[in-house]
């Protein structure tokens, strides 16, 4: 082999290299915000987050972070995913650490009272959302890989220790062209996001069409044994940890399941000595067809209620500096809250006309 | 592991590198270790198949070659004096030794094939015929038989070779590691091509300088044969579970026809394909591996397409099983027979269109342990044979209508007739069933459904392939047909490309990388419903 | 040689044997052609070809079946 050909032989792996980093730009799974939430915060300024707020879609419907900045000066970033399997909390408390000096850890309840049996397709999706969208050579991607893999290897039969197509989502998503509701707007970037919080033409201003009576018990019910071993290994991994953490259960409607199993975990945090926010449906704040746009969400208007009263609980409760005055938190979170409202006011200028 | 998987790349890589890096005198260990654990890859059960075939066909190889070495010792020591009787005594008594050797070890091989491959046929095959007779006795076929990975291949590459020593067609390999090498080559373990030692053998002697030239057009030639296979071959697969699938009664005759061209595309993407990653993956490697096929479909007889399909399965039958049938003793008595009456035709025509059904049988059996091969098999032994026996007829024929025959339009009339008469075949072993394939073959000439062939009802889109993936396996076998033709006319499209413009040729190389990437067919399922979260 | 000629091109007048050096390998003669050499040869010169005896390089050329059957009636 001569220079010229090794030089060569280089060179044309280079293209090769640069072409697939461009295959696979293109066609990496984006639906979504979820990215752009994980990206802005990747590139928050360093330790000027207070706390983040982990969890699933009964997290981002809910926390608006631009608001809290505003009215409570709080900086609680939402690193929420639609649905998002309990097996990932860790990983994303991972991320959190990373650039951050964490105060407080808010994680969701919702992911732990949950039955995946058989529903593994689904969550093989929602881990693909986290993971797609943690940053590629990150340790935090690496370790949701890793527990994504071993969940769904031992809960499915059949499947494979290694999918490859974890680590390199193409594998994956370059067949995304074949289905029939393929539309070259998927290969796009998506919209603009608003600091974790989940702005969406329909579900920002949807309402319920009818109230639902809620459901609430005294019972107990296990829980899935896997979410019940998670439990345990994410009580494990904050122990030594020198922030606080706080369980969160947002305002929505529980089916017996749920409700039971909330109970059960309620009384594991209580005998762990862990604390927990646990919002039921107060029907005093709340109405089905004003504040949510389905049973287990809420619309813009009522994360605003939402927002409000947890926002005060913590101010309440912990002891967070005024970010409004801290200058590297400007350029991020200033204006925010105000250009959602104009947002919202577009939307609803809209929806009024048809 | 796949030849198309991502690990096999990155084997094949490590493999590639550490070839090139280790003593040339040691390359031959380095291959013979990476074959073993590719092979490992498939199974540790299986290893004890392949060792065992290995040992006794080296061990066979090395006592054939004892005797006949020692004959001509025998025979130089004895120096000129010897008669020429007693010269020919000799000779007779140390090939009767030998080909009862050769015999031995060549049954030991056919027998393991056989309890492998098709005993459970067997069991099937007796169960019936004691119903027939209704004989109170049934016996269970065995289940979990292990088939080793390319036992069939590597099984008839041992007896090529045992066969060769017998014939002392060269001298038996000496070297146990090599002789180990020879067996279980990796590219070749899966699905050939089947080796013949005297090709291949000498290769892992030989010492492989590093040569950029070669190496390339082993990636090439490997990229070329990922495109057959995951660009056409898996995309139109669809198509042909739903045709030939137990519901084919729904059908009409111009679905079978078009499930029949899907099956003849896919097949031979398929095939060749995986034969150009297993020769691209060789020459990697500085090894020259035989072609296995040479654009079949062109060919204008059905005996021209066995020479152009699966050319090693061919070529083997022709040597081992053909030759010998047809130079052996009951077949050239029958041929002097006729002779000796003066029936020159008989004489002539007799043999060989007798034995096509012998070799015929084989192959049958070979692609598959049912009757529906044996039924494929004298399809075609029937259609040699006729038309080896009816070629002065046709000849006349020809001759009397003043056919240009080398005319165009006679050729390409003689491809598609061609192309036709393989296809009932194919129907024939991929039909659920014999009735199916008779009433298959029936409804494409009398169920003729014109909405379909002009997509007006949309059904074509209903087979298991939407329209997008249709149309990319279209274009897919116009640029094969494309490329076809441009070979059939001699070019040698790699030696062409390489004289290009460097920015041509490196579109060219990029264009199909990202074409196999995007447009291939691997990995898991990728379906959106399942991404999308109900909670909205 | 003259007498082989002839025999060969009883068999394929489509092919000039004088010329042709690679009947075999080139795909020239197919299996069949093949045989009926075999079988005409071993009348003509009354000789048997044996099994060991079928290899390309013993048909790719006129000249190369001439020398075969020379060595095959000297050996008998």
């Amino acid at each position: 082999m001569t220079k010229k050909q090794l030089l060569r032989s280089v060179a044309f792996l280079l293209v090769v290299a640069s072409m697939l980093y461009m295959l696979c730009d293109l066609f990496e799974y984006q639906n979504t915000y979820i990215s752009e939430n994980f990206k802005t915060f990747r590139n928050l300024e360093k330790n000027t987050v207070d706390g983040v707020v982990i969890g699933t879609s009964g997290i981002d419907r809910y926390w608006n972070s631009a608001k809290a900045y505003d009215e409570y000066g709080l900086t609680m970033y939402p690193l929420a995913s639609d649905g998002m399997p309990s097996w990932l909390i860790i990983s994303l408390l991972k991320e959190a650490e990373r650039n951050q000096d964490l105060k407080l850890a808010v994680i969701d309840m919702r992911p732990f009272l949950l039955t995946y049996k058989g529903q593994t397709t689904r969550y093989d999706a929602y881990s693909r959302k986290v993971i797609d969208a943690l940053g590629f050579f990150s340790a935090s991607r690496f370790d949701a890989i890793n527990r994504t893999q071993k969940v769904i290897y031992s809960e499915v039969e059949g499947s494979s220790r290694y999918d490859m197509s974890f680590m390199l989502s193409f594998i994956k998503y370059h067949s995304k062209w074949e289905e029939e509701s393929f539309s070259f707007d998927e290969l796009k970037d998506p919209e603009t996001e608003y600091l974790g919080f989940l702005m969406h033409q329909k579900a920002s201003l949807a309402k319920m069409k009818t109230e639902k009576e809620i459901y609430t018990t005294d019972e107990r019910m296990d829980l899935y044994p896997l979410c019940e071993q998670i439990l345990y290994e994410v009580l494990d991994y904050v122990k030594d940890k020198d922030y606080e953490v706080l369980f969160l259960n947002t305002p929505h409607y529980l089916d017996k399941t749920e409700a039971a199993r909330l109970n059960t975990m309620c009384d594991i945090l209580d005998k762990e000595g862990y604390a927990y926010a646990n919002y039921e449906f107060d029907t005093e704040v709340y109405s089905f067809t004003e504040d949510f746009y389905n049973d287990g969400h809420t619309n813009f208007y009522g994360a605003e209620k939402f927002t409000e009263i947890f926002g005060r609980y913590l101010t309440e409760n912990y002891d967070f500096e005024d970010r409004r005055n801290d200058e590297r938190c400007a350029e991020e979170w200033d204006g925010v809250y105000d250009k959602m409202k104009e947002t919202i006011a577009l939307w609803e200028k809209k929806a009024a006309k048809k | 592991m796949a030849y198309t998987s991502f690990g096999f790349f990155a084997f094949l890589a490590i493999v590639v590198f550490l070839y090139y890096i280790v003593p040339k005198r040691f390359q031959w260990a380095v291959l013979l270790v990476a074959s073993y654990s590719f092979y490992l890859f498939s199974g540790i059960e299986q290893v004890a198949f392949i060792i065992g075939t290995t040992v006794v066909t080296y061990l066979a190889g090395r006592l054939m070659q004892k005797k006949r070495d020692a004959y001509k010792t025998e025979l130089k020591n004895l120096g000129p004096d010897v008669t020429k009787e007693e010269k020919q005594a000799m000779k007779k008594a140390v090939n009767s030794k030998i080909k009862r050797i050769q015999a031995a070890s060549v049954l030991i091989n056919l027998f393991v094939l056989a309890m492998v491959k098709y005993l459970n046929f067997g069991i099937e095959n007796l169960n019936s015929i004691f119903n027939l007779f209704r004989f109170d006795v049934e016996i269970n076929p065995l289940k979990n038989i292990i088939v080793p990975l390319g036992i069939s291949f590597y099984t008839f590459m041992s007896i090529g070779y045992l066969i060769d020593i017998g014939r002392g067609r060269y001298k038996a390999e000496t070297h146990f590691g090599k002789f180990a090498l020879f067996v279980s080559f990796f590219p070749s373990i899966v699905q050939g091509p089947i080796n013949r030692y005297g090709d291949l053998g000498k290769q892992f002697s030989e010492e492989h300088k590093f040569d950029y030239t070669t190496v390339k057009f082993g990636a090439q030639l490997m990229l070329w044969g990922l495109f057959k296979k995951l660009v056409i071959a898996d995309r139109v697969a669809p198509i042909i579970g739903t045709v030939f699938s137990a519901d084919y009664e729904q059908y009409s005759g111009t679905v079978y026809f078009f499930g029949m061209l899907a099956y003849a595309v896919q097949i031979y993407c398929d095939f060749s394909g995986g034969i150009d990653i297993a020769r691209g993956a060789a020459q990697m490697l500085g090894i020259d591996l035989p072609q296995n096929f040479e654009r079949p479909y062109f060919s204008q007889s059905v005996a021209e397409y066995w020479r152009r399909w699966h050319i090693t399965l061919g070529a083997w039958m022709r040597e081992y099983v053909f030759y010998p049938v047809m130079l052996s003793k009951p077949v050239t008595k029958l041929s002097k027979f006729f002779r000796n009456r003066g029936w020159k035709y008989l004489a002539k025509i007799v043999p060989s269109s007798v034995t096509p059904f012998v070799v015929f049988f084989l192959i049958g059996i070979w692609h598959g342990a049912s009757w529906q091969y044996v039924a494929f098999g004298l399809y075609n032994a029937i259609i040699v044979s006729t038309s080896v026996a009816l070629a002065p007829v046709f000849k006349k024929m020809i001759e009397f209508f003043k056919i240009n025959t080398e005319a165009f339009s006679w050729k390409l009339f003689c491809i598609v007739r061609t192309f036709l008469v393989l296809g009932v075949s194919k129907i024939l072993v991929r039909a659920p069933g014999f009735t199916a394939a008779i009433h298959m073959v029936k409804s494409i000439f009398t169920d003729v459904d014109l909405d379909f062939i002009f997509a007006l009802d949309g059904q074509i889109y209903e087979l298991g392939v939407n329209s997008k993936n249709m149309f990319v396996a279209l274009v897919g076998v116009l640029v094969l047909l494309t490329v076809s033709i441009l070979q059939e006319n001699g070019m040698k499209v790699r030696e062409t490309l390489a004289k290009q413009n460097i920015i041509f040729r490196w579109a060219i190389y990029l264009i199909a990388i990202a074409v196999i990437l995007v447009f291939g067919v691997y990995g898991p399922d990728y379906s959106a419903s399942s991404f999308i979260y109900e909670a909205y | 040689m003259e007498k082989l000629l002839e025999i060969l091109n009883q068999i394929r007048s489509d092919i000039d044997f004088g010329k042709e050096k690679a009947l075999v390998d080139d795909g020239v003669l197919d299996s069949f052609d093949i045989v009926s050499i075999v079988s005409e040869l071993g009348m003509e010169y009354d000789i048997d070809i044996s099994i060991d005896d079928m290899t390309a390089e013993n048909f790719n050329s006129a000249e190369a079946m001439f020398e075969m059957i020379t060595r095959i009636q000297e050996e008998d």
